[in-house]
């Protein structure tokens, strides 16, 4: 294992480490927004990713894997959201088999996964995570499935932030 | 921010890796490298403190040995336990597919 420097800033960590995310209850808010997601832009797989340099945390979930979904995060190196959070911006991958990074990560030549869209997730200025779709073809996302997204990652922060600890590290 | 390489350890008998996943279960020179990843040049004292806590030495290659930092961790500053909660999915990922690939 090596951490991922570009996910090892530390504050971005400090304000990711403020989120309960451990919290059932905002698990199942979080699980209900993801199942709507999936619902309006026809995906097999929803998520609300939060990233530390190490691993990723599934926060909300819909239609994972059943391990994936037991476990609630993978290695930070499996992650599809990381170029989400280190560029601030909203990524597509039409087919993941294809990318130069992701072609041989296991969850998509394990577990099948093939294409993607995320949107970063945005909390006291600091990119936490992401509010993404996975599908199991190839697939090209619309800007107007993207913005879909936003709207989901603007309720997803919004949720987050009564998740906040107050405690201060 | 540089980070360290990761010294070699022992293959202990639960570290093989996981089939396809090829996945090792972490261990202390890992949890070292995660805590080196936030901290970096202050590592060294919260790494002292969090051994002492825990009884050990920092040679141990057990897994239960890493448990027991983890425990320690868990109950730390709350960076220390994001790293915590992040070397817990790791290693419940590698058990889970540890456990699937010894059943094939």
């Amino acid at each position: 294992m090596q951490p991922t420097p570009s996910l090892a800033d530390r504050h971005r960590l400090e304000v990711l480490a403020s989120i309960d995310f451990d919290d059932p209850r905002l698990r199942q808010e979080l699980d209900r927004l993801t199942e709507r997601t999936a619902h309006r832009l026809g995906a097999p797989v929803s998520l609300v990713t939060l990233l530390s340099h190490i691993s990723q945390f599934f926060a909300g979930s819909s239609g994972l894997p059943a391990w994936i979904s037991e476990v609630q995060g993978t290695p930070a190196e499996w992650s599809f959201c990381t170029d989400v959070v280190t560029t601030g911006e909203a990524h597509t991958y039409q087919d993941l088999a294809a990318h130069p990074v992701h072609e041989t990560n296991p969850l998509v030549v394990v577990d099948g996964a093939r294409s993607y869209a995320g949107v970063p997730l945005v909390v006291d200025g600091e990119v936490v995570g992401a509010h993404c779709v996975v599908g199991l073809a190839e697939r090209a996302y619309t800007e107007e499935e993207i913005e879909q997204l936003r709207s989901g990652a603007q309720d997803v922060v919004a949720i987050l932030q009564r998740y906040r600890r107050r405690e201060t590290g | 921010m540089t980070v360290p390489a990761i010294p070699p350890v022992g293959t202990p008998p639960d570290s093989k890796e996981t089939g396809p996943y090829r996945m090792t279960r972490p261990t202390l020179p890992e949890a070292h490298c995660a805590l080196h990843g936030m901290y970096g040049p202050h590592t060294e004292d919260i790494w002292r403190t969090l051994l002492f806590t825990a009884g050990l030495r920092g040679d141990e290659s057990s897994p239960a040995a890493l448990d027991r930092l983890l425990a320690v961790m868990a109950t730390a500053e709350p960076l220390i336990r994001l790293c915590a909660r992040g070397l817990q999915v790791r290693i419940a990922t590698y058990q889970h597919l540890a456990q699937a690939h010894s059943a094939q």
